[in-house]
């Protein structure tokens, strides 16, 4: 047998071997009893309206039901004894009146729901902690290597280029906060239809995207221990269409980025940094063991009642920006734009460029 | 923060301490050798009665510190009278020659072997005589009346030499033996003759010779079977599983190791072990293994008596063990020596080297995932044996060549050395310098890069006092240490490296003491010092925002005495019981956090801070373990056993991974961490067959552990300075049952294992975070009721050889989700109670078919080949069940997610490795 044959056969082998192990869906048969109620609530002490979104649980092995837990009444208390209720928007989502209610600083809130059933529930007091300054949000070209799906459904590697988006931001605060960081991608695009003759009618399509697989915790590495982050790293997008699955008729024409930096307390930074182990498990051999997720909401009628969720008071500062490769210079372009809350989720316009197309 | 108290100066000195400590038990040693000096002036008084020749045997086997070969039938009932005990060895033997018909030959000052006077049936087989040899010189015939030959004889299959081989000549009364070395001398008339070689398991060989002047010539014998022959001598000891005191012991040798079916093309040391009932794998191809339900951290794996913290290569592919250095290894599950301690399941004691080697010996492999080279003998006019042996993987050069993106973007490999040198001095000392260091390097992307090792140094002294009292000494250094460096050009802040070492100096000394035919002392001292760095983390570059941080280094003190005697009462009584006694002290520098009464400890809970200087004692524990085993021979084949021991446990793993993984950290006790202790009564009956064909074995047990340590849900291990904020304190019993059945001789081999065990932890807090499912009683991680290994091996002919081994066992407890929900966008699950579910059912058939090497005697390279295929059925056993986004690493943006289910292996794998010999 020559040489070659059998580093052929040992490497078709070992290839055998490291490739046949692999994953596979599991669904075992699994015992789920009472569903309880899920808290999804956020309120930040920005001029918008904030939500709670009241569901239920459903068992593991069923479908998500799209209703959501109506006729609740939703308020928000503050240490001094002031109520703030919030309103049914819609199935299920509660909302706040910016006029009439925003957290201050320095004060302490309790959520707090009652069912129609007659069940209450409060969550844990929690304290709105200085907002974070924002001094900056730029970066730089670079060409990462990307792992995703191609046309034919094959997990391939390629080098793409894309934004590497870092933030500067600082808080006032005497001790040592932790921070999330959010970001939101809106991509400009725009189709031209021929169809309509005699002249081409351009049609301009928006819509966004969230790059943060999980959340972007700045204690999610312990060791960082400072107020005042600069050049910290916000997320990474490529400029490839392909992966904003756009038609080869579509083109991209303007990024847009935004965001958002949010000071937490202590038990919001367990609450996402649970989360995250969650998100981000992927049953690699050395990946902690299963993580529940500890929320901060307690039923007060019958304390044996689960709960999930998480009531979520956090400062926030948010800063937006207009993003231009400019790859013959090998950089890319910051400028501010329009406030991308602003915009909705997606749309298009025809013939006329959107409002916020300017900049 | 809370305050900082400081105490320094107000403490005792530790050092004060242990200078206390260490002469105390200086005076000891001084007191056990005046004992052992008084006792060899004194007279025995000795009850006199009649012995079976394996009771006498066995008594002079621990007299003597000999080890005697023989087979049972040649001396069937006979019985020996006691009396024989008190004469002089030489005239012993000699009674014995003449009482039973036999003859007995010296291979070594250790090792007895009795022959029969006559051929036996199964000598009976006649080696090729046909071709002449001329020994000398043929110009000189006739000019000489006597010659003399002078030669070797060599195992044929091996090329070990063989000691204590008869020569004779037929039909004259001349003979010889040979000597360790395997060599002999003849003086004979010169002539034509017939030489006939006798060695037990070896096929008799009858050689033609003319001598015609002095010569020399080397000849091979061969084993009756290749393999059998080996199992035939190690199964005839008196020191077999019925007469021995000890439960659930098992020893093997290295030939027997290698007869196991392979793994990977090669003999693998732990998952041998694992075949063995009452011990699992942590997972398919997991790191470690699990003795009776507990725990892998607490079994101690000792080569050359200095432990292995990490025993696996490759997340646990291979073991980190060579078995080519393998000279035996010995497992206690239960009734665990008074001289063992430290973790309280198992004891793995292995020895490398093997000092009859004569001849410089060079072995090897070839295999799909790594090659190994070894070379041992004697140097220096084979006075010193010496023994190097190196393996290195190239799965690493490999991985690169693959298409496969995953299997492209890592790395891993791994590669291990082992040194050994056996050093006699003079005539009663013996020195024995022990080397081994182990390298493991990998990565899952480019990102972050592990690599982790062992290194182990031991010097140990053996010096004989005299027939009845031996000594040994050792001292040596065990290191563990892993680091991980992780740095993502993208998140450039957040480089950083870790480092994670423990540091194990060990000092052991040992009296073995035999005052009569009914006792056998040992008593001795070992002294452990720890130093644990159990997380040092630092910026990668300038670019990284992390800021260095270094928990304080752990550092601690075991000592411990034990006296244990083996001791027999009567003939068919045999009491094996022992007492340990171990102080622990831990010292600082070092912090230990006060947290509010009556609250959960948390880092919000914290109320002080007691900040601790070098050398000053933080903790101390002092720990009585009384070890008993006793064994009842209901007949000469059959035994009951029954035993008891208590164990503590110092140092303890911190994993929260779904399998004992290599970058898990040690942990020492302290205020927080009580030492780990637990309880086991065991009870067996043990029989075998009169010709020790078949063998069986029955044992049960119960254990009783307290102070095991057991996670909060998401527990934060990582670089955690108050690592009780994050555990809780568990209690747990378990109890089962082994059955063990074995054929021993025949063309057909095997064994069938069955365990039935079960293994509950509960918490005891009445703070309702500190609870793990309300204090109910839940079943362990390694909770596995039933295991069933059946492993045969036929011997087709005396080259071939096919083997089949099943498995089976109950699948692992497991956490699943049982709800989901949305929160954010995101899908959340809510977990079940802790290992409320199990993973499912673990099955897998492997077989293996041998060519064993070419049998021509005078062939230098003798090398053989095996064909193994893993996983014949293909069945995807699952190594962990975890939830998860459907592909994190893809640039989508959906939130799929399932439960999986991982496994390694799903198809058949064969493989093909060549090992050799020259």
């Amino acid at each position: 047998m020559s040489g070659k044959v059998q580093i052929f056969l040992i490497v078709s082998w070992l290839f055998l071997l490291l490739s046949s192990g692999c994953k596979e869906m599991y669904e075992p048969e699994l015992e789920a009893g009472q569903e309880p109620l899920v808290v999804d609530a956020h309120i930040t002490n920005l001029e918008e309206v904030c939500y709670v979104k009241l569901t239920k649980a459903v068992a593991y092995n069923e479908g998500f039901r799209k209703i959501g837990v109506i006729s609740a009444d939703v308020w928000l208390q503050d240490n001094e004894g002031s109520e703030y209720h919030l309103v049914e928007a819609t199935s299920g989502l509660y909302k706040t009146n910016p006029q009439d209610f925003i957290p201050s600083m320095g004060k302490a809130y309790q959520l707090h729901i009652r069912l129609q059933n007659g069940e209450t529930y409060e969550s844990t007091p929690q304290s709105l902690l200085p907002y974070p300054h924002l001094d900056s949000l730029y970066g730089n070209l670079l060409e990462k290597e990307f792992i995703y799906k191609d046309v034919w459904g094959k997990v391939v590697s390629k080098y793409e280029i894309g934004a590497s988006n870092v933030i500067d931001f600082s808080s006032s605060s005497d001790t040592l906060l932790q921070y999330r960081i959010a970001t939101t991608l809106l991509l400009g695009y725009t189709y031209i239809d021929n169809s309509t003759k005699p002249y081409p009618t351009v049609i301009y399509k928006w819509k966004k995207f969230y790059p943060d697989k999980t959340y972007n915790l700045t204690g999610e590495n312990t060791s960082i221990q400072t107020n005042h982050l600069t050049n910290y790293a916000a997320c990474f997008f490529p400029f490839n269409e392909y992966l904003y699955e756009l038609t080869s008729e579509e083109h991209s024409e303007l990024w847009f980025l935004q965001a958002r930096v949010y000071s937490l307390g202590k038990e919001a930074q367990n609450y996402y940094k649970q989360v995250n182990k969650q998100l981000s498990s992927s049953g690699a051999i050395f990946d902690p063991i299963s993580t529940q997720v500890e929320g901060n909401m307690y039923c007060t009628s019958d304390p044996e009642l689960q709960v999930l969720g998480f009531f979520d008071l956090s400062a926030c500062s948010k800063i937006s920006r207009w993003v231009k490769p400019l790859l013959s210079d090998n950089m890319i372009l910051y400028r501010p734009c329009m406030d991308l809350d602003s915009i909705d989720e997606f749309g298009l316009t025809i013939q006329e460029t959107p409002v916020f197309w300017k900049y | 923060m809370s305050p900082v108290n400081s105490i320094s100066a107000r403490k005792s000195s530790l050092a004060i301490k242990l200078y206390k400590c260490l002469r105390a038990i200086g005076l000891f040693i001084i007191l056990i050798y005046s004992v052992a000096a008084y006792s060899q002036n004194s007279n025995n008084s000795e009850t006199q009665g009649n012995l079976s020749y394996p009771e006498y045997f066995q008594r002079l086997e621990k007299i003597y510190q000999l080890q005697i070969f023989y087979k049972p039938e040649w001396f069937n009932e006979k019985q020996v009278s006691s009396a024989l005990l008190e004469m002089k060895l030489p005239d012993a033997l000699a009674r014995i020659d003449k009482l039973a018909g036999v003859e007995h030959l010296f291979i070594d000052s250790l090792n007895l072997i009795f022959l029969p006077l006559t051929d036996s049936p199964a000598n009976g087989n006649s080696g090729g005589a046909d071709d002449i040899m001329i020994i000398g010189n043929s110009l000189e015939y006739g000019k000489y009346k006597r010659a003399k030959l002078n030669g070797h004889v060599f195992n044929g299959t091996t090329g070990e030499p063989l000691a204590g081989v008869s020569l004779q000549l037929e039909h004259s009364s001349l003979y010889a033996v040979t000597d360790i070395y395997g060599e002999f001398s003849l003086e004979m008339p010169v002539g034509e003759y017939t030489l006939k070689f006798n060695y037990i398991g070896y096929e008799t060989r009858r050689q033609k010779i003319r001598l015609t002047s002095n010569g020399t010539a080397d000849f091979d014998l061969f084993e009756k079977t290749l393999e059998l022959g080996e199992v035939v001598i190690t199964d005839s000891r008196v020191d077999n599983r019925i007469n021995r005191s000890s439960l659930g012991n098992i020893r093997m040798d290295s030939k027997t190791l290698k007869a196991l079916p392979t793994s990977l093309g090669e003999s693998d040391l732990m998952k041998a072990v694992t075949l063995l009932p009452g011990i699992q794998s942590v997972g398919e191809f997991g790191s470690g293994f699990i003795v009776r339900g507990s725990n892998a951290d607490q079994n101690l794996v000792l080569l050359d008596e200095l432990p292995v913290f990490n025993t696996s290569h490759l997340f646990g592919l291979q073991s980190t063990i060579n078995t080519d250095v393998i000279q035996s290894v010995t497992l206690y599950k239960a009734g665990i020596p008074a001289q063992y301690g430290e973790r309280t399941s198992s004891v793995l004691s292995i020895k490398t080297g093997n000092d009859q080697q004569v001849p410089i010996r060079v072995r090897g492999g070839l295999g799909p995932l790594n090659s190994r080279i070894s070379l041992d003998g004697r140097i220096f006019r084979k006075r010193v044996y010496i023994l190097l042996a190196a393996r290195s993987s190239y799965s690493n050069w490999l991985l690169h060549q693959l298409p496969d993106l995953d299997l492209k973007n890592s790395s891993a490999g791994f590669n291990d050395f082992n040194l050994q040198s056996l050093i006699p001095i003079g005539k009663n000392d013996k020195l024995n310098l022990s080397g081994y260091m182990s390298n493991d390097n990998f990565s899952f992307n480019r990102n972050t890069r592990y690599f982790y090792g062992n290194r182990i140094l031991s010097l140990r002294w053996n010096h004989v006092f005299n027939k009845r009292l031996t000594s040994s000494m050792t001292g040596g250094w065990s290191n563990y240490l892993n680091h991980i460096s992780q740095y993502d050009s993208l998140y450039r802040q957040d480089g950083k490296t870790i480092d994670f070492r423990i540091d194990y100096y060990s000092l052991k000394a040992a009296l073995n003491w035999f005052p009569n035919a009914y006792h056998a002392i040992e008593t001795g001292v070992n002294l452990i010092q720890y130093h644990n760095q159990a997380g040092n983390l630092q910026p990668y570059n300038d670019l990284s925002a992390v800021i260095a941080r270094k928990l304080p280094q752990e550092q601690a003190v075991e000592a411990a005495i034990y006296c244990r005697d083996d001791w027999n009462p009567t003939a068919n009584l045999n009491l094996d019981f022992g007492i340990r006694l171990v102080r622990y002290l831990s010292s600082g520098p070092g912090i230990v956090y006060k947290y509010a009464e009556g609250l959960a400890r948390e880092e919000e809970t914290i109320i002080d801070t007691i900040s601790y200087q070098d050398k000053a004692k933080i903790t101390g524990h002092f720990a009585v373990e009384p070890r008993i085993a006793i064994r009842y021979s209901v007949t000469e084949n059959s035994s009951i056993k029954a035993g008891y021991s208590r164990i503590h446990q110092y140092l303890s793993l911190i994993s929260n991974t779904a399998v004992m993984s290599p970058t898990d950290t040690w942990k020492l006790s302290n205020p927080y961490f009580d030492p780990l202790y637990n309880d086991q009564y065991s009870l067996g009956f043990y029989r075998s067959s009169s010709d020790n064909s078949y063998e069986s074995s029955l044992e049960a047990w119960y254990k009783q552990s307290h102070n095991e340590m057991d996670y909060k849900n998401g527990a934060e291990l990582f670089m955690n300075p108050h690592l009780e904020t994050e555990m809780m304190k568990v209690s747990g019993y378990g109890y089962g049952l082994e059955f063990y059945l074995k054929k021993n001789k025949g063309k057909i081999t095997g064994w069938i294992s069955y365990t039935y065990s079960r293994s509950f932890r509960h918490t005891t807090s009445d703070i309702l975070k500190e609870q793990i499912n309300s204090n109910r009683e839940y079943p362990s991680t390694y909770d596995i009721p039933h295991n069933l290994v059946t492993s045969v091996n036929y011997q087709i002919t005396r080259r071939w050889k096919a083997s089949a081994t099943f498995y089976y066992n109950t699948g692992r407890p497991v956490t699943l989700p049982e709800l989901k929900y949305l929160v954010d966008g995101n899908q959340l699950t809510y977990f079940s109670a802790r290992n409320k579910y199990r993973m499912p059912d673990y099955h897998r058939l492997d077989v293996s078919v041998t060519l064993d090497q070419n049998l021509r005697v005078k062939r230098q390279w003798k090398g053989s080949w095996i064909l193994s295929i893993i996983n014949v059925y293909g069945r995807k056993n699952a190594y962990s069940i975890f939830y998860s986004r459907e592909d994190p690493r893809n640039w989508d943006f959906n939130n799929r997610y399932s439960l999986y289910k991982l496994y390694i292996m799903g198809i058949p794998f064969p493989t093909l490795t060549y090992n050799f010999v020259f």
